[in-house]
């Protein structure tokens, strides 16, 4: 999970969260 | 901007949010704006033409960090305290036309990620006491805006509901030493069976026998998992399938994407030691009794704070059983998106 923290231009923060196929094979494995 | 009252009767505090009145009610598809912004379009909250999850602090808050001290209208018996918290959106998809339900469980189970960060990185915060992680879907609910979302309120403050459920917990575990209330709920409804919807390996779903509402159903962590954040990976994995599964059987229920309010309980953020007290759960409070008919918290709910229920909860469960059978004969064949709309 990537987590990317901007401002707004307004006082506020928006945070994008990205996800790639790694993390699911990632998890695959940790759970095998 | 936002201020706190005690009502010393009810002992809770009541928030005042009167820049809230201004907020953007039910825009239309074309305006959403939580929809990414497309290029040459006019600017949305989200300044990409696309993404997966984002969180973003709400435009129109209950709290805020910088709340002011309220003017000296209080007392002694009255106190007052500034409304400071943050209040966050939490954007599920891209897609403006779709629903939590609808989404594959891999989008559910990144959410749940999502979930546990802001638990995790609010929490932190010295001002944050609760961070209460909610949906309102429907308008039924009073939802304005269509986009799928869910929001998170992280509270000055212990919420009443959930303070009065942690109390509880701890006065039965003063009484049952070792005991985690939570767990010998869910150990009696898994004995007794009848109000069991989804058993997964970590997560279990049911109408509670004292449901509140009509077709209510609780999501229970099996571990003594104080919050979301201390589930482990298995776990939340196993949180979006149970999820997923609860969600497409109250769509099934009557073959309509149904309106709910979807909360989760955990562990406060204060100072204090919950282990074995606070049992990380989500609750699910549809407001229909019927398909057209909805029930209204009005004299009894709302000014004696006592719940009539139309439903027996062994009925609402073999309605949601049969539902669930539906929505699983649904997806095998292929069928998932067939409560779009």
């Amino acid at each position: 999970m990537r987590k990317e923290r901007l401002p707004m231009g307004d006082g506020r923060y928006i945070i994008f969260y990205s996800f790639d196929d790694e993390d699911d094979e990632r998890e695959e494995e940790s759970e095998e | 901007m936002s201020q706190l009252r005690w009502d010393p009767l009810l002992q809770e505090w009541v928030t005042y949010a009167p820049q809230r009145q201004e907020r953007t009610f039910l825009p239309p598809a074309e305006w959403c704006p939580l929809c990414p912004t497309k290029p040459g379009g006019f600017p949305t909250e989200v300044p990409r033409a696309s993404y997966e999850i984002v969180v973003f602090e709400n435009r129109f808050p209950s709290y805020t960090l910088d709340a002011p001290v309220p003017d000296e209208v209080g007392s002694e018996l009255t106190p007052t305290a500034p409304g400071r918290g943050i209040c966050e959106v939490v954007l599920y998809s891209a897609n403006h036309n779709t629903t939590l339900a609808q989404m594959e469980e891999r989008r559910i189970r990144q959410l749940v990620e999502v979930w546990a960060d802001r638990y995790q990185e609010l929490g932190a915060l010295d001002v944050v006491k609760y961070v209460f992680i909610f949906e309102n879907k429907g308008e039924a609910i009073g939802v304005t805006l269509h986009h799928p979302h869910g929001q998170i309120y992280a509270y000055p403050f212990i919420p009443s509901r959930p303070a009065r459920e942690l109390r509880a917990a701890q006065a039965y575990r003063e009484t049952h030493p070792g005991q985690c209330l939570h767990c010998s709920l869910l150990s009696q409804e898994q004995r007794d069976g009848r109000r069991m919807v989804v058993e997964g390996e970590h997560f279990a779903a049911f109408v509670p026998f004292f449901a509140h509402f009509p077709y209510e159903m609780h999501i229970y962590a099996k571990r003594c998992a104080p919050s979301i954040m201390h589930l482990e990976r298995a776990e939340r994995q196993d949180l979006a399938h149970v999820l997923k599964q609860v969600l497409v059987s109250y769509d099934a229920l009557w073959n309509m994407s149904l309106p709910y309010m979807m909360v989760m309980h955990q562990a406060p953020t204060d100072e204090e030691d919950y282990e074995g007290v606070a049992h990380f759960h989500v609750e699910f409070y549809p407001p229909n009794r019927t398909r057209e008919k909805l029930k209204y918290l009005a004299g009894s709910e709302t000014g004696a704070g006592a719940f009539i229920v139309d439903v027996m909860p062994e009925e609402a469960v073999a309605q949601l059983r049969a539902a669930h059978e539906r929505a699983k004969a649904s997806s095998t064949e292929g069928a998932s998106n067939a409560f779009q709309g």
